[in-house]
């Protein structure tokens, strides 16, 4: 009994962390010693000398540009993050119905060949209960905007746009 | 049969991110002096400050050691439509808040009906005339306090003090809403300079002052936008290329002392658009706002 409580455990806490992925990590490459900052301004990484830096962002709000400042300059230059879009709902759905349809597999077996007690009970209602609480509190988080969030992913790699712009007519020099 | 059907139907229709381009527009002033350059004898700065939004609004400096007097009825904006605004505005504005209080038991009192009896007249009698509602059980009496914006049409500044004209306008052509409609609007990349003959958007301010409230001078600030660029995004999420164009055909575009730079993006499926809340959608624009300085 208690082997198939940890089951049913294990699998939501598994459908939790799968619904909560907020931040990704990808490389952003440019002249080493450019520093990088968020849109507010605060400086989160310095590319180092092999020319590549690894910024992890939160995936919620998106986040359109960073800035890039080299070494030599005291311009902040955007440069927009590009991403690639998918379509997650339909896994994570089926992920939902899974857990749903094994739990209550588990309910039902648990009681067969045992004459119905509480601890049989106490088993399904916690199964049948938890699966449907997974699956509402994930296709509650399945609005239209939280599917545009769920959906893209920032490309792995990205690059700066210092070596196109001139500050006080000199070019920036890389 | 129905739970699966339910979770299948629900997630058919998947939204998608969608940044459809990159917008940049430049503002220049021929009347611009760095703050560091304004000589120490001048009588009067008037600094224009325009936000991400194309909002203008204005801040006079009195640089002399009498008190200024701005005549604002002959203080004017004009955003290059053809139409002046003065910044006097004669309009009395009446805000008005009613305040309702119900009874269920009991019997009412009508205070408008106790002041009019007691004599009580002009501001306090208009704040206690109200409306009476009489039920068998229930009664409601209704308050309403009305104020009366009056503008004035001078504004006096103390020697070397600071005053804002009172006003805010909306330029025609600058802002983020301006940017996201010319990206919208056309399918192919835009990039075009503008001198302030040839401008789509420009401003013309002419402030009219007096140090002994009876020669009036005026000092006119013109500002116009001699940039505009729209890089579309040619390839889905290849949002990077789109700024590097704009960056290749304006290598000094963070150089300008007033540019914003604009992402639109939309979320939706293959069928509708609708718009992104700002939670998930970000800050999608980066701006320099310097004021712009004229004086005299």
């Amino acid at each position: 009994m208690k082997k198939q409580i940890f089951k049913i455990i294990a699998l939501l806490l598994t459908i939790a962390m799968l619904s909560s992925c907020s931040t990704q990590t990808f490389i952003v490459h440019g002249t080493p010693g450019t520093v990088i900052s968020n849109s507010n301004n605060e400086d989160i990484a310095v590319i180092d000398k092999t020319g590549q830096a690894n910024i992890t962002l939160e995936r919620k709000p998106y986040s359109h540009y960073l800035l890039a400042k080299s070494p030599n300059s005291d311009v902040k230059v955007p440069f927009a993050l590009d991403y690639k879009n998918h379509n997650r709902n339909l896994p994570n759905s089926l992920i939902c119905v899974g857990a749903a349809a094994i739990s209550l597999a588990i309910a039902v077996t648990a009681g067969q060949g045992e004459p119905m007690n509480i601890p049989n009970l106490v088993i399904g209602i916690v199964g049948v209960v938890g699966s449907y609480m997974a699956f509402i509190k994930i296709m509650t988080n399945s609005g239209r905007e939280n599917d545009v969030y769920r959906n893209y992913d920032y490309l792995p790699n990205q690059t700066t746009n210092n070596d196109l712009i001139i500050n006080n007519n000199t070019k920036i020099t890389e | 049969m129905l739970f699966i059907t339910t979770a299948l139907l629900l997630s058919s229709c998947a939204t998608y991110l969608d940044v459809k381009g990159v917008a940049y527009q430049s503002i220049r002033s021929e009347n611009y002096a760095d703050t560091k350059e304004i000589p120490s004898d001048v009588s009067i700065v008037v600094y224009c400050n325009i936000d991400a939004s194309g909002l203008f609004d204005v801040t006079i400096l009195n640089n002399t050691d009498k008190v200024m007097t701005i005549d604002r009825t002959k203080t004017f904006f004009s955003d290059g439509t053809g139409n002046s605004i003065t910044y006097y505005d004669p309009t009395i504005i009446a805000n008005s808040q009613s305040v309702t209080q119900g009874n269920t038991t009991g019997g009412s009192v009508n205070l408008g009906a106790i002041a009019g009896a007691v004599g009580v007249g002009g501001a306090l009698g208009t704040a206690l005339s109200g409306v009476t509602v009489g039920g068998a059980n229930s009664t409601a009496t209704t308050n309403t306090n009305t104020t009366y914006v009056i503008d004035q049409p001078q504004i006096h500044i103390p020697p070397h003090g600071l005053s804002s004209l009172g006003r805010v306008f909306q330029i025609s052509g600058i802002g983020k809403g301006f940017l996201s409609q010319a990206i919208n609007s056309t399918s192919q990349d835009v990039n075009n300079s503008f001198t302030p003959k040839q401008t789509y958007a420009s401003v013309n301010l002419c402030v009219s002052y007096s140090t002994d409230n009876e020669t009036f001078e005026t000092i006119v600030t013109d500002i116009y936008a001699n940039s505009l660029l729209v890089s579309k995004v040619r390839t889905t999420g290849k949002v990077n290329d789109a700024l590097r164009r704009i960056y290749t055909y304006k290598n000094d575009a963070l150089s300008e002392s007033w540019y914003l730079l604009f992402f639109e993006s939309k979320a939706g499926d293959s069928n509708n658009y609708f718009e992104w809340p700002q939670e998930y959608r970000g800050n999608n624009f980066y701006s320099e706002t310097k004021s712009f300085i004229n004086y005299k």
